[in-house]
């Protein structure tokens, strides 16, 4: 059973790093439009809490990666989230609800 | 080894059951490749009321945050479930983050959704009859 074992998790790896890549080519191609993703309505200037929002989830999202990189052969379990970074993103998040509900949509 | 055998039996039923998980993440991947699951809207936000239906929706900041986040916890827990060979536990901070993360989306759905739908056109007034004598 272990050889079965080896060449379906092999098979689903790579599935899944294809569906990665499909969606990373269609991001980058412009097929998945971003565009007035960092203002509240098209044809409007960019939020600050939208900016900020961006930052921190990249900036986020890069740091929790490589941290949990660092952590393998460790012993096998995800990094904790530190609670000033929840805080942080959390905050952010908090922001940008609040600049949905009261920055005026044109 | 007979048919009938246990060990067979489950081998078997492990291979079919592999092949049928493969076989439907394959046939998902294709469709994306070939934009019979259309990707393009991935990213945005419902259309507003009364908009025009080839106006394309502008793109939504909290999608983009949970796809990343999404694709980043997945596939660190991906890897690290593979190089332990079990499934390992999730700390409540991530846990946190993911929820912030799905929380965000779906205010913000709920916000775009409270805006009012355009208005009915007017019904044609109806004729009055006759007043009688």
């Amino acid at each position: 059973m272990a050889d079965l074992s080896f060449v379906a998790t092999i098979a689903l790896v790579a599935l899944l790093a294809a569906f990665a890549f499909v969606t990373l080519i269609k991001l980058l191609d412009g097929s998945i439009s971003m565009s007035g993703m960092l203002a509240n309505g098209k044809d409007q200037p960019n939020d600050p809490e939208r900016v900020v929002m961006l930052i921190g989830t990249i900036a986020g999202a890069f740091a929790y990666f490589s941290y949990g990189l660092k952590s393998i052969g460790t012993g096998g379990t995800l990094p904790p989230v530190p609670q000033e970074a929840v805080m942080a993103l959390g905050g952010s998040n908090f922001l940008y609800i609040f600049g949905k509900i009261f920055r005026p949509r044109k | 080894m007979s048919i009938f055998d246990p060990q067979f039996i489950s081998r078997l039923v492990a291979i079919v059951v592999s092949i049928i998980i493969l076989a439907l993440a394959a046939a998902v991947i294709r469709a994306i490749w070939k934009n019979d699951i259309n990707l393009n809207h991935l990213l945005s936000e419902s259309p507003q009321a009364g908009a025009a239906p080839d106006e394309v929706p502008k793109a939504s900041l909290s999608r983009f945050q949970m796809l990343v986040f999404t694709f980043v916890v997945a596939g660190l827990y991906l890897v690290l479930s593979l190089e332990t060979g079990t499934l390992i536990e999730i700390p409540d901070g991530t846990l946190a983050l993911i929820g912030i993360s799905s929380g965000t989306y779906v205010l913000g759905k709920v916000i775009s959704g409270q805006k009012p739908p355009p208005a009915p056109p007017a019904a044609p007034a109806q004729p009055q009859p006759p007043a009688g004598p």
